[in-house]
Order: C-alpha cells, then structure tokens, then sequence
C-alpha cells in the first residue's frame, strides 16, 4: 500500500528555524546566515566588520565550527557577544544547534546577529537557521567558476561578496564571467567586491546599516 | 556529507508518518538538482541512517529531477541534464528555473501477511495536520 505524502524532508528543522526566526524579530534584531567555502574569509571579514562598526552597531556572532574555538577566540578580540557551536562531524548547522547557541546570547542587547556557518557552499544552504537573509562568500583565490557551481547558495542569497580583492593582480579571475553567471542563477542578487583584511568593507558595511534602520522604520 | 543528515531528518518525518505496527518497504523522495545529492551517498548514508531503527530494511528510492531551464530567447522552460545547457533555439545564456525542492513523496508498507485483524486504523493524513 501507497501512503501519498509530499512534504518537505527538513520540515522538523524548519520548524525549529520558525521559532529561532520568531524570537529574533521579538528582539527587533536583523539576523544573517553567513556561508560560504573553508578559507574564503568569513572570519576575518567579521573581525574588520565589527573593528569598524564599534559603537555604532551592536554585532553578536554565533560561529559554527567543527572542532576548534579558534574563530570564537579571533571574533572575542572585538565583541563580547560571541558564541561557538561545535558541530562535530556535521558540515553545516542546523536550526536546533542554532536554538542552543540562541539561549547563551542576550538578543535584546543587538542590532545585528551573524551566524558563520561551517565552511561549506552546498549543504549549508538547504538548512533554514531563522535567519532574516543568507550572505554568501566567495574569494577570487577559489577562482571564477564556483559560483556555476554552487548555484543553490546563489539562487537563495540576498547578497554575495567575493572577498580577496586584493588579490587580484596575482590570480586569474574572469570577473565578467563570474558576474554573467551570477546573474543567470539569480538575476536579483547584489555582487559586491571586497577586501577583508585590506579593510575595503565600505559597501558591505552600508548596506548592514542599511538593513539595522529598514529594520527600525 | 549532507547526505547524512538529509538521511536522519528522512527518518524522523517517516516515523511522524507511519502508521504504527507498519512495516515500511520503501520511502519515495524527490530531489532537486540544486540540492547537489549525491544518489550513492544518499544511499550509503540512509543504510547508515536507518540502523537499529523501525526503518531497517526498507529501501529509498531517491529521484534527482532534471534541471528544469528557462531561455531567455524563445522563453521555452525545457530539462535538462546540466545546468546552462543551451536552448534548440540557440540561445546560450538559459537560467535555472527553481530545482531546490526536497520532499517525501510517499511511503510504501509491506501487505500484511493475513487478512487485517483491525480494520479499525485511520490513517494520520486524514487528521489535519
Ligand atoms: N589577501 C587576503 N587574505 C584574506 C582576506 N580575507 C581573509 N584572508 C585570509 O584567508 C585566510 C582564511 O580566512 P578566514 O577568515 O579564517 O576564513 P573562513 O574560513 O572563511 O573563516 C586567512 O589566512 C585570512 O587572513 C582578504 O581579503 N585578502
Ligand atoms: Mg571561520
Ligand atoms: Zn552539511
Ligand atoms: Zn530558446
């Protein structure tokens, strides 16, 4: 006998991520799932942002990692409200390991949330956490091709930074086919060019101010 | 290996699902292309999954969709093995239409070995849910 069902395979976890994403707007807080490969910046791009942005906007970081605390301890340099979730052996997080780390974090004392999320632009993306958008990161050191091949976290970010830009005169990047791609997958996504540890944050930084004030008015 | 967790969130929708004393024989999924799964993962990774669980034994059968493209000459939305691959009409530049979906398309329980005893069992879909 056939039982008909049709239902979402993660529908447990988004049923989780539907209780993280309620008690994130209680708080009046913009929150932001932050992916993207091993390496390609996520850290460091939240160490700048939040040198930046202190005592101006109120930033706390949930960070996923599979084993160590080193990134928690980079972020700590900066901001009191950061908190480390261990995956283990998991290659992303899921809505319930972000409900945890949720409840060692005080909301109500934060403009914006970013959870990094383990280094990984495939399975991350399929795991709604309660997140308002999803940032992807690219690097032009991965090259030109990985958003072709990525092109779920393309089709489901609100906004894509390719990090490294400093880079560009010692690697071969085709940045025009890179964009053409981008837009192919997802013709509403902004693309925007940065350096993490060269500082050159200006757009990204705006449109997190951006996003805190729509979020207010 | 998302596989792995897809597999484990796979297990504890069907036991939401399945009817109690049921054996299930196979559970019917539906990828999209977009999902990036891996069919040879996803079945080491459900064998693993359903270990030492009321689902052992039973079998997944997982559909990857094709891509479904959109072309932005002749606006015709036709399947495709692989993502931009180019329109009849010449066109190079298709898009991706969707292919994100993951879902449970139905469970199929073993026939009981005799004529039913309880007649009685209504099924958990015809509740609201
Ligand atoms: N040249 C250059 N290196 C960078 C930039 N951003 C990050 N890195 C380096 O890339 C490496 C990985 O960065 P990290 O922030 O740990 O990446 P994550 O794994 O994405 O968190 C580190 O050695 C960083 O110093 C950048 O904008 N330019
Ligand atoms: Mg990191
Ligand atoms: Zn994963
Ligand atoms: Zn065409």
């Amino acid at each position: 006998m056939d039982i008909p069902i049709v239902e979402n395979v993660l529908k447990l976890n988004d049923e989780v991520a539907q209780i993280n994403r309620a008690k994130i707007r209680d708080a009046g807080v913009f929150c932001i799932d932050m992916i993207g490969s091993p390496g390609c910046g996520k850290t460091a791009l939240l160490e700048t942002t939040l040198k930046h942005l202190a005592g101006q906007l109120r930033i706390g970081v949930l960070v996923g990692d599979l084993t160590t605390t080193r990134d928690a301890q980079r972020i700590a340099q900066w901001c009191s409200d950061v908190v480390q979730i261990n995956t283990g052996k998991g290659c992303h997080l899921d809505a319930n390991q972000v409900r945890q780390g949720l409840e060692q974090i005080d909301l109500a004392n934060l403009d914006i949330l970013v959870i990094e999320n383990v280094g990984n632009l495939i399975c991350p993306v399929g795991f709604d956490l309660g997140q308002n958008v999803k940032v992807g990161v690219f690097s032009i050191a991965e090259g030109d091709d990985k958003a072709a091949k990525h092109p779920y976290i393309v089709q489901e970010a609100e906004l894509l930074l390719l990090n490294k830009m400093d880079l560009k005169p010692y690697v071969s990047f085709d940045l025009r086919q890179f964009r053409e791609d981008i837009d192919r997958i997802n013709s509403d996504v902004q693309l925007m060019e940065i350096s993490a540890t060269e500082g050159w944050i200006a757009d990204w930084v705006q449109w997190l101010s951006r996003q805190v004030v729509s979020k207010v008015s | 290996m998302h596989e792995f967790s897809i597999a484990t969130a796979l297990v504890d929708l069907v036991k939401q699902h399945c009817p109690p004393g049921e054996k299930v024989e196979r559970v019917s999924v539906s990828a999209g292309p977009m999902r990036g799964i891996e069919p040879s993962a996803m079945q080491w990774a459900w064998e693993a999954a359903i270990d030492e669980t009321f689902l052992e034994g039973s079998e997944l059968d997982l559909k990857i969709e094709l891509w479904q493209m959109r072309c932005p000459a002749c606006k015709k939305i036709f399947a495709a093995k692989n993502m931009f691959e180019p329109c009849e009409c010449g066109c190079e530049t298709t898009s991706p239409v969707e292919g994100n979906e993951l879902k449970l398309i139905s469970l199929t329980l073993a026939d009981p070995p005799g004529p039913p005893e309880n007649t009685s069992w209504t099924s958990p879909l015809s509740k609201t849910c």
